[in-house]
């Protein structure tokens, strides 16, 4: 969305929940800012563009006081397509193991600032184990989590992404099939920002 | 029971199928950048095959 067009529909929103009576005033520095002028007990405040950065381009300072009982200063509806790209999945594998077979799935990474999880969800016909894995060094790699799989069931393991943005923490999906082999089997995986 | 060795262009950072006696079974796709999954399912299910296991 450009730049200017989410500035003006931020404002329009500021202004809304800032009724009754406001006044806008805007500068190169601070494009966006409202000022509670009358008609607000408790003196108002105003709501200012900080300096931002790149990962926080849409930083807001909020500077002032509110009157005492359960007054609040705008606030943000989600409306239509707030992410668009919310999760980022993966049919890691369909292919039905044999007995004691297993199967270890691509490594992944996260690649959006967007993302706080990564997901793995395993269901098969016959009972089996479920892990998902971290390296930290492409090489080595922990077992974060685990879960038994039983037949004809499925499981699902979700954990927080942690370490540096980008290519820091890597994750792999591991499924171990139990002692009879399977008929059906599906393991797929996913960053997501939901919870 | 003799376990098969990789194949020459084994990845270990791509998907990739381990038998009960540690053979390992992946086809990569034209790229390299991740499995072909029905290559490497035809290939691990000809293996089973041939050690008469249930696939």
């Amino acid at each position: 969305m450009p730049r200017k067009l989410i500035q003006g529909a931020l404002a329009a929103l500021l202004l809304m929940y800032a009724a009754p009576a406001m006044a806008q005033q805007g500068s190169a520095n601070n494009p966006i800012q409202v000022d509670c002028v009358s008609g607000c007990s408790g003196g108002g405040g105003t709501v200012s563009q900080g300096p931002g950065n790149t990962n926080n381009p849409w930083y807001f300072d909020l500077q002032g006081s509110l009157p005492a009982g359960s007054n609040t200063i705008g606030g943000i509806t989600q409306s239509g397509a707030w992410n668009t790209n919310a999760s980022y999945g993966y049919t890691d594998s369909t292919t039905p193991l044999g007995a004691a077979g297993s199967f270890t799935g691509t490594v992944r990474w996260n690649t959006a600032s967007q993302y706080t999880a990564f997901a793995v969800q395993a269901c098969a016909d016959q009972a089996g184990t479920l892990s998902l894995r971290a390296t930290w060094n492409g090489t080595y790699f922990f077992t974060v989590s685990t879960a038994a799989v039983a037949a004809g069931g499925c499981q699902t393991i979700k954990v927080p992404i942690t370490g540096n943005f980008n290519s820091s923490t890597q994750y792999e999906v591991y499924y171990l099939n139990g002692s009879t082999a399977q008929g059906n089997f599906a393991i797929s995986s996913a960053f997501t920002s939901g919870n | 029971m003799a376990t098969q060795p990789p194949p020459s262009t084994f990845n270990p950072q791509v998907a990739y199928i381990t038998a009960a006696d540690e053979s390992i079974f992946q086809v990569l796709n034209e790229d390299g950048t991740d499995w072909d999954e029905a290559a490497t399912q035809a290939d691990y299910a000809e293996y089973l095959a041939s050690k008469g296991l249930p696939e």
